[in-house]
């Protein structure tokens, strides 16, 4: 079953889905996550009030204060505007960065590690190489130097995320390439006549994803936890936009006093990234055609 | 006498020993160690030989998953051994492999049918619903049905896994087929299945084999001529019969005195050559005959020369300089 | 044959994984100085069977009942702390893949001086010199370079014969092989089976050979007992059980093995499907589904097991058809 299936299957025969044994465990994470996702996408219609809208008289007040007629549910920031449509707006640059740099770095880690891991020779020592010395360079540094190069912003926060992940992937792939490679229905497919790309896409790639799933949702997470910290750091996504680690950066100077600022953002990265983490495990037993658990 | 299907000639196989600063080449493993045979259409060459001896080794290297450096071989006129990419993947068309392990031989993610229409999809010979025709039509062929095309491998049985690979390697209608150990990882009870198989889709559609076993036994059973190779040579190849009722090699002795009779009266009675000491390795082979240290026969030149594999009157060939 | 006190004696035997019986009531003897082969395909439950003897059981498989003797204890009552007294001591095991059952960080003739003063308590210079001279007796070649060498320097024979150095240290009054030769080659295998009759001939252990090789059960067994599908059914001598089996299973396995004086390139007989996992065995006889003789209450019922003559046992209800030749070939 591919993976597109298997997901595809989970979704549209739920009863028979969740009648496995780890969908159970699974499904408080699940919605809490597709419960993110919504948000993001609707945020528009959902946010009660808009997220720029300065307020002096509403400034710092606690969650739950109605001022001039309209409440604020989870409170004001120091410019009086409403931090729950804030936030609402915030999982939507939380979401946005960490998918599309995800998918950036993951398409062309694992592309890069097949390619290293099937060809071997000059193509394995230059990519492999790259690699550690990539990898030699501490995270949140190579983040910061890039975007001091780049300049802060949107689009730029992406490509600093993309490239300096895909390393990452690179190393599970290439790893996972050489041992199935050595497989003997690899072997068999080039008996067969089948040339590189049909093997690597149509044998080679399917019979790695699994792992490299499991590392692209634990990137997921780690990717919306950087986009908060270089956020909060003031590198990453400007204002007016809201970020939740912008926002958080914020709050830290009230902390003791309008504790909210801080503490709502940062409960909502860790659902998020807890939630992911426990769908991508699920995701990892569900491409496996021998684990139990079946769509 | 028509020509021989497969002559190889000389055939070696050397993996370098890499050491040293910058991965230098200091010695190598001689695998396949100038190996001559011919095959005929139809006919079944085992080749036997204990673990190390480079039976597997010589078997890639006929069909180039691994690529000799020395040595030539023909298909009928064309020479595997230095084909270009396009020429090798024509010439795939007729010779093909059965693998010993069931389990891996198959993509575990690709339905039994994609894997066996594998071969007529890459080399666009069929698709659509003649595809799926031809693949019903070997499914039934290896004894299984064609309904079975939309499963996945790990619904079947190790036997049946055979089977499969066995229709995979049908699919270009091949004229040889190297079969490498494929009844060793199988249930005993089983074996039996297989190799009638195998020899039921020999008679009907007269393709060689050169089939690859340890199992002495096995190799008997379905082979019209057999090799035995040691250390990369191939040290006696003879007619089956012969080669059992008067081996010449005394590694060809010691092989067939091993093999223990499943008749435990017979098997006291029998007086059995238990060799010394242990396969050397093929990185540093003895000089001389590479089986000297272990021959019980062995004389001052064997230590010295290494023999030749020359004809005997019998008919056989033997690489000793012992037997006349 | 002894007419003394069995050595090991198991009976009943029950192993379950989950709620299945993979074991299912196995017991047979094991006389000194004997070698018992205990034969069966994959998945019949013999390396189980081995392994709970010494209670060493895997993951989720428990014991669920029977008894095992070993010189007068019962080994599946005693606490662990005893246990651990007998294993290797009184009783000891070796496995198929000689390399990885020995420690590779560690030179082989320590992992054997390890075994000797486990058990006994000797200074390391006398432990050492007994490990040389262990490593003679088991055929090893220039044994004082030996004991430095790790296990990836040694060939699997090399190693195999290690492994009986180290399980025989303590002179137990039982072996456990789990299928020792299997992965070595014909010529070493020969050896191997050689030097282990020889070793066990002199110190009077019994060895309890487990595998599914029939030429090997020929060469090295005095006594029989086949497995399929968590049951034994059929014991007896090796004699006995080559020249007259009684039950088809055993019968047919014996027809299908290819031997050095059938017929070639004929048509090898065969036994239709295949060994069936534990999640399918079935109600009745679990043989039925592929016996050509079956009946219906071989499928309703497991046959009992029949007593033919001594040490000789049968689970079949038609074993005299058999014996009369009328299985279908």
């Amino acid at each position: 079953m591919t993976p597109g299936g298997a997901i595809l299957a989970a979704v549209s025969r739920p009863r028979r889905w969740l009648a496995q044994p780890g969908a159970r465990a699974v499904l408080p994470a699940a919605l809490v996550l597709a419960g993110f996702v919504v948000v993001a996408l609707a945020a528009p219609w959902l946010a009660p009030l808009d997220p720029a809208r300065q307020s002096l008289l509403a400034r710092l007040r606690r969650p739950g204060s109605a001022i001039g007629g309209v409440t604020y549910w989870l409170g004001t920031d120091e410019l009086g505007r409403d931090l729950l449509s804030r936030i609402i707006y915030g999982a939507r640059a939380s979401l946005t960065v960490a998918l599309l740099s995800v998918a950036a770095s993951g398409t062309a880690g694992t592309a890069l590690g097949v390619l290293a891991g099937y060809f071997r020779g000059w193509t394995e020592i230059a990519i492999m190489r790259a690699v550690d010395i990539m990898l030699s360079i501490p995270a949140i540094l190579l983040a910061i130097i890039t975007v001091a190069v780049l300049g802060p912003g949107f689009l730029n926060l992406i490509i600093v995320l993309g490239f300096t992940r895909w390393p990452r992937y690179t190393r599970v792939a290439y790893a996972q390439t050489l041992s199935v490679s050595t497989q003997p229905f690899i072997t068999a497919s080039r008996l067969a006549g089948a040339r590189p790309p049909r093997i690597l896409l149509r044998h080679v790639l399917p019979n790695i994803l699994a792992p490299l799933i499991v590392v692209a949702t634990l990137e997921f997470g780690l990717m919306v936890l950087f986009e908060a910290g270089l956020s909060f750091l003031g590198l990453g996504i400007q204002p007016p936009t809201p970020s939740w680690g912008s926002i958080m950066s914020v709050g830290r100077n009230y902390v003791g006093t309008a504790w909210w600022i801080a503490t709502f953002p940062g409960l909502c990265l860790f659902l998020l990234v807890l939630s992911v983490n426990l769908v991508g495990d699920h995701l990892r037993d569900l491409f496996d055609p021998r684990s139990n658990i079946r769509a | 006498m028509s020509a021989p299907l497969l002559a190889v000639q000389d055939l070696c196989v050397h993996f370098p020993i890499r050491g040293g600063w910058f991965g230098r080449a200091q010695g190598a493993i001689r695998a396949v160690d100038g190996v001559s045979f011919e095959i005929r259409a139809g006919e079944t060459l085992g080749l036997v030989g204990e673990s190390g001896c480079g039976k597997s080794t010589l078997g890639n290297a006929i069909l180039r998953i691994v690529d000799p450096n020395g040595g030539a071989v023909r298909l009928c006129d064309v020479d595997l051994a230095t084909l270009d990419a396009a020429g090798l993947r024509a010439a795939r068309r007729r010779v093909q492999m059965i693998f010993q392990d069931p389990y891996a031989s198959l993509d575990p993610r690709m339905t039994v049918g994609a894997s066996i229409g594998e071969p007529l999809s890459a080399h666009g010979l069929a698709r659509g619903p003649e595809l799926w025709k031809r693949v019903g039509s070997l499914l039934e062929r290896v004894g299984l049905s064609a309904a079975h095309a939309g499963r996945y491998p790990h619904e079947f049985s190790g036997g049946q896994r055979q089977r499969l690979v066995i229709a995979r390697a049908l699919a270009l209608s091949p004229d040889l087929i190297v079969c490498d150990e494929p009844v060793s990882a199988l249930d005993v009870s089983v074996r039996g299945q297989i190799l009638n198989l195998l020899l039921e889709l020999q008679r009907a559609f007269h393709t060689a084999y050169l089939f690859i076993s340890h199992d002495l036994s096995v190799v008997r059973h379905v082979s019209d001529r057999i090799a035995v190779m040691y250390l990369g040579r191939i040290v006696e190849i003879a007619a089956r019969d012969p080669l059992f009722g008067r081996p010449l090699h005394p590694y060809t002795q010691a092989l067939i005195s091993a093999i223990p009779l499943p008749d435990p009266p017979a098997q006291r009675r029998r007086s059995r050559i238990i060799l010394t000491g242990e396969t050397p390795s093929p990185a540093k082979p003895p000089s001389g005959c590479p089986f000297h240290p272990r021959c019980p026969i062995a004389a001052d030149r064997c230590r010295r020369e290494v023999p030749a594999l020359e004809p005997k009157s019998s008919g056989a060939s033997v690489a000793c300089h012992l037997v006349t | 044959m002894s007419a003394a006190a069995p050595v090991l004696s198991v009976r009943d035997l029950t192993v379950t994984i989950g709620r299945r019986a993979v074991v299912d009531g196995v017991g047979f003897d094991l006389a000194a100085g004997e070698t018992l082969a205990l034969v069966g395909e994959s998945g019949c439950g013999k390396s189980l069977t081995a392994l709970a003897l010494l209670r060493l059981l895997p993951g989720a498989a428990r014991l669920a009942g029977g008894a095992v003797t070993l010189e007068g204890a019962d080994l599946l009552r005693i606490d662990e702390a005893a246990m651990r007294r007998i294993r290797g001591n009184r009783a000891s095991i070796i496995f198929q893949d000689p390399q990885s059952s020995l420690d590779p960080l560690m030179p082989v003739g320590d992992q054997l001086v390890e075994g000797i003063r486990a058990h006994r308590d000797l200074p390391r210079a006398a432990a050492r010199a007994q490990a040389l001279a262990m490593f003679n007796a088991v055929g090893i070649s220039e044994p004082e370079q030996r004991l430095g060498q790790y296990p990836f320097e040694l060939s699997g024979g090399m190693c195999q014969r290690v492994m009986i150095a180290i399980a025989l240290a303590a002179r137990p009054a039982v072996l456990i092989a789990d299928e020792p030769t299997t992965a070595l080659d014909v010529t070493i295998q020969a050896q191997i089976l050689d030097l282990m009759k020889g070793l066990l001939r002199d110190s009077g252990t019994g060895i309890l050979l487990i595998t599914h090789d029939m030429g090997v059960v020929a060469e090295a067994a005095d006594r029989v007992a086949v497995m399929y599908a968590g049951r034994l059914v059929e014991t007896g001598s090796a004699d006995a059980i080559f020249g007259a089996p009684r039950h088809p299973y055993t019968a047919l396995l014996l027809k299908s093995v290819p031997r050095l004086d059938d017929v070639p390139k004929t048509a090898m007989a065969v036994i239709e499907g295949s060994v069936p996992a534990h999640e399918e065995w079935p109600a009745g006889c679990r043989f039925a589904p592929r016996c050509p003789l079956a009946e219906a209450r071989c499928r309703a019922e497991i046959p009992p097991d029949a007593t033919i003559g001594a040490g000789r046992t049968v689970a079949c209800r038609r074993h005299d058809d058999v014996a009369a030749g009328r299985l279908p070939a």
